[in-house]
């Protein structure tokens, strides 16, 4: 028993280094969790949720959301992953159920509750703490700035913010946008292609008004 | 490859999203067109700004929290019965579903009822003939479409095929005086003289005409008897014996 929750720690530790993560180690989890396995669920949420909660923070732009949108992940991932198969790619299949719950979620907030201040953040206790006034200073404009980019995803079209949100920021290949978003590769191009003339848009206005 | 062209294509070009041939010209073109190029800057810098759109890094706290959350919330759906978390979860989870379901009973209800509906308005009734024995058929639905015309036709037809001595009688009558006599005077009913309003005695040559009108209005016995007054030897017109 000891053991394996060694063999198990070791596993996840490579795991949430990202790059380097053992495919073979993720299946092995992955299996023990279908099993039945309480403990590899754990690990295997360990492992995940990171990426979940950033993925859903960039989709819908406030901490409250994320956190709602990851928790309705992980409820998603322990009920549909008897249906998950083995040859699948985890984090494509994954990612697919990140964007429908995102667009769940979004569905049922309003828009103006889109993007929480930076100070909303620190004051529920969610950040990092900040060492000097320097640092609040570089975080407040950092913050701002941050405020600006939310506000020219949300000029975009859902499936075109979710498109940029997993080429763009997530890496992901336009292959893998299309089997998480459900479209053909034509039409997820087609899609990045404007929210990148938007986005581009949206910066030139910003930057002039500035002036 | 034109400017207007490339100008489509560079919001891909910056993300290496074009195929290898495409981004080829693409390429070619901008060593080539400096205001295309300022263009493909652009959009670089605009890419650039976009990606320093990083989450803020939340603390092991929040994601202890998260994650007995999600736990917590996974153990109260277990112990949830079977039966009642395959509701819940379908409709949560497929509200169309259940929407297209409960149309599909309604459409079922409404087609139900139509067809009880129709069944019911063809009663299966018989009626007997009591003079002439010939049955009838049930008044159904297409006779209440049909017209009198159509009615008399069909009782003249009726009455051909099985007369009673009665309508043999009213035939030869009609044969004589070239009169419709049948037209509204139903089958099964005896024709019987119940009343005579009204005689009319005409004397022509050597005859003696009666005419009695029966109850019906289109029926009427017209008697021509000799003028000796000998009962025996008159004769009826229409005498049914």
């Amino acid at each position: 028993m000891a053991s394996d929750v060694a063999q198990m720690a070791a596993m996840t530790d490579e795991l949430r280094l990202g790059e380097s993560s053992s495919q073979a180690a993720l299946r092995l989890l992955i299996e023990r969790a279908k099993s039945g396995d309480a403990a590899a669920f754990e690990h295997l949420i360990i492992c995940i949720q990171r990426r979940v909660v950033s993925t859903a923070w960039r989709m819908l732009g406030n901490e409250e959301d994320a956190r709602d949108a990851a928790q309705e992940v992980f409820l998603r991932t322990y009920k549909y992953l008897n249906k998950y198969k083995a040859e699948q790619d985890f984090y494509g299949w994954l990612y697919r159920i990140i964007v429908n719950a995102c667009h769940d979620i979004a569905r049922k907030r309003t828009r103006s509750a889109h993007f929480s201040s930076f100070e909303a953040e620190r004051e529920m206790g969610n950040l990092e703490a900040i060492a000097g006034p320097d640092d609040v200073e570089a975080a407040a404009i950092l913050s701002q700035e941050q405020s600006i980019i939310a506000r020219a995803l949300e000029t975009l079209s859902a499936k075109e913010r979710e498109a940029i949100v997993l080429r763009d920021l997530e890496g992901l290949s336009t292959e893998e946008v299309a089997a998480a978003l459900g479209s053909s590769q034509g039409t997820v191009r087609s899609q990045i292609s404007s929210a990148r003339a938007k986005i581009k848009l949206y910066r030139e206005r910003v930057l002039k008004q500035r002036r | 490859m034109n400017c207007r062209r490339v100008e489509d294509l560079i919001p891909l070009y910056v993300g290496s999203d074009l195929e290898p041939e495409q981004a080829g010209a693409v390429l070619a073109h901008l060593d080539a067109c400096g205001r295309c190029r300022r263009v493909a800057a652009e959009y670089d810098k605009s890419q650039e700004w976009l990606r320093s759109y990083t989450p803020p890094e939340f603390g092991e706290p929040f994601f202890d929290r998260l994650r007995a959350s999600a736990l917590k919330q996974i153990e109260r759906n277990n112990e949830r019965p079977a039966f009642f978390r395959l509701i819940t979860d379908a409709w949560t989870r497929k509200p169309l579903v259940a929407a297209a379901v409960a149309l599909l009973v309604i459409l079922s209800a409404i087609g139900f009822y139509s067809f009880y509906a129709k069944t019911q308005q063809r009663p299966d009734q018989m009626a007997v003939d009591q003079s002439g024995g010939v049955e009838s058929p049930a008044p159904d639905k297409r006779e209440k479409r049909e017209t009198p015309f159509i009615k008399r036709v069909k009782r003249r037809v009726q009455i051909k095929r099985s007369p009673s001595k009665q309508l043999q009688a009213t035939r030869r009558k009609r044969e004589m005086k070239g009169k419709d006599v049948l037209a509204s005077q139903p089958l099964h009913q005896e024709r019987k003289i119940e009343s005579l309003p009204s005689t009319e005695l005409t004397a022509s040559q050597g005859k003696l005409r009666i005419e009695l009108q029966t109850s019906d209005p289109s029926i009427r016995i017209i008697w021509l008897a000799p003028k000796n007054n000998n009962p025996n030897t008159s004769k009826a017109v229409g005498d049914t014996d």
